[in-house]
């Protein structure tokens, strides 16, 4: 047991999902990632519960402060681990077996507002702050993989639980729904490392240039990109940043069912076929907030 | 929910929170604040890196706690980043510069935000240029908030930034009225006559301690 629960907890996944720079056509009040999916379950909850069923330890929700007070609002500080929730069921006292996996809120950097603060880069932020708080707690605890849930991305939950034990593994891994990848545009779960990270953000800072490289003997740039060209990388789309991955060693599960929730069409699309039975809120989603000031020797 | 009191009145007067210092804090101010209170401090500082982006977190917060009866203090502060000299610093960029294989090293040494790893870490540190001290800054009234804030913009004007913002003895004796410093931690400018003076023994160490004193009280 003692065994089991060391290697289980030696291997970090860090769960991202990126809000920031995430558009729906819903325009709703807040944001479109508080559109609901089920009675009392909406698309940033379902991208949590995701998590949480992935075997995330942490998750870390990219939002900037506008819309941050009202997700934490609606999702809390912690989320119950799902996955132990339901193993709970079989053993005699569930609640000794039950996980509080804590969510964290990560404001994109003012400094790389406006300038390249793409969908893609919301993911990449968040999975640098989590490498960068956690490193700052003790090396033991930094993220070993970063679990990417995408809030507009909806999936059948039991299709992750079945691959749980690749995800927490070392291997990249990937869901594709029809043959196609977050690496085809498709705002699909995924796993990456370091390294791919590495290569993502150097395709995006390459491309982020205001001026033409400087010239020979030339201090400093001078001489201004067209218009078109300045800052290209704040428009690019998943496809452009992660469509270059390499999957040739990743394992790729193909989901039955998937929904690309940003657009109107799509959720019709959800709501008139016989999926949108099967998402509700798991049983035990419970999220919670931490209470300052409650009094620990209780 | 019952606020508890400490044996000991206990202010904090060193915090990060994300509005100011992503990489180094998880919450929001007003969060700290909340926190702070109920566990029965009187005050706590917010003093994030090179900037005072939590001001204005703080302030309305504060305005909120007073409304709701809690007596609790606000305490505006900066962690500034230190080097004793810019035009020293300065004189010294330009040089490594113009030499193009140090230049290839210092590019190589300084990655900024990144994933890396521990050795590499390690080699961003040796860099003397981007050598900086912590040194907390903390207002002590009005005009000191002033100064804060004059200290915060110039140190993001061209000649003093690098990647960081920089404060040096100069700009601190021009706008040290009304503020308060403080050594901040183990990357702050005592840290720093430790760690630059470690391998020539205690004696060295000690020399360097007390230069920086005085150079300190000769400002402040």
């Amino acid at each position: 047991m003692e065994l089991g629960a060391q290697k289980y907890h030696s291997f970090h996944l860090a769960g991202i999902i990126p809000v920031a720079a995430s558009t729906g056509e819903f325009n709703l009040p807040g944001h479109d990632v508080l559109m609901p999916v089920a009675p009392d379950f909406n698309l940033v909850e379902a991208a949590v519960a995701e998590c949480s069923y992935a075997g995330c330890e942490s998750i870390w929700i990219v939002c900037n402060d506008d819309i941050a007070p009202l997700i934490k609002h609606k999702v809390g500080d912690w989320v119950e681990d799902l996955y132990t929730i339901e193993k709970g069921k079989y053993v005699t006292y569930p609640k000794e077996h039950h996980v509080s996996i804590p969510i964290y809120y990560v404001p994109i950097e003012p400094k790389h507002r406006d300038k390249y603060d793409c969908y893609a880069w919301s993911i990449l932020h968040g999975a640098n702050v989590a490498y960068w708080i956690c490193r700052r707690l003790g090396r033991w605890i930094i993220p070993d993989r970063y679990y990417v849930s995408f809030p507009f991305g909806l999936m059948d939950f039991q299709e992750i639980k079945k691959v749980k034990s690749q995800l927490t593994q070392g291997s990249a891994c990937y869901f594709s729904h029809q043959d196609k990848t977050v690496c085809d545009g498709l705002p699909l779960s995924f796993t990456f490392d370091a390294l791919e990270w590495r290569r993502a953000r150097d395709v995006i800072k390459s491309n982020c240039r205001f001026y033409y490289p400087p010239l020979e003997g030339e201090e400093m740039p001078s001489r201004r990109l067209p218009p078109e060209e300045r800052r290209k990388s704040r428009h690019f789309k998943l496809l452009d940043v992660f469509g270059r991955a390499d999957l040739s060693d990743a394992i790729i599960n193909e989901v039955p069912w998937f929904y690309d929730l940003t657009t109107w069409e799509q959720y019709c699309k959800l709501i008139t076929s016989g999926h949108y039975q099967d998402i509700q809120r798991p049983y035990g989603f419970v999220t919670g907030h931490i209470s300052i000031g409650e009094n620990d020797s209780d | 929910m019952t606020r508890k009191e400490p044996s000991i009145p206990f202010v904090g007067l060193h915090a990060h929170s994300v509005a100011g210092s992503i990489f180094d804090a998880i919450g929001y101010p007003p969060e700290h604040m909340d926190f702070a209170y109920e566990n029965g401090a009187q005050a706590l500082a917010l003093t994030d890196h090179g900037n005072m982006n939590g001001f204005s977190h703080q302030l309305l917060h504060i305005k909120k706690m007073k409304a709701d009866g809690k007596e609790f203090k606000a305490i505006y502060g900066v962690e500034a980043y230190f080097i004793p000299s810019i035009k020293e610093w300065r004189e010294e960029y330009d040089r490594i510069k113009a030499d193009a294989k140090e230049a290839r090293k210092l590019k190589n040494d300084v990655s900024g935000t990144s994933i890396e790893d521990e050795q590499e870490s390690k080699k961003a540190i040796r860099s003397l240029l981007n050598h900086r001290r912590h040194m907390i800054l903390i207002a002590q009234n009005q005009t000191g908030l002033s100064n804060i804030f004059k200290l915060i913009s110039d140190s993001y004007k061209e000649e003093n930034f690098y990647r960081y913002p920089r404060v040096d003895y100069e700009m601190l004796a021009k706008y040290s009225e009304g503020v308060i410093a403080s050594s901040a931690c183990l990357g702050g400018i005592y840290a720093g006559d430790y760690w630059a003076n470690r391998d020539e023994g205690e004696e060295a160490i000690l020399t360097a301690m007390r230069t920086t004193t005085e150079n300190m009280i000769r400002v402040f």
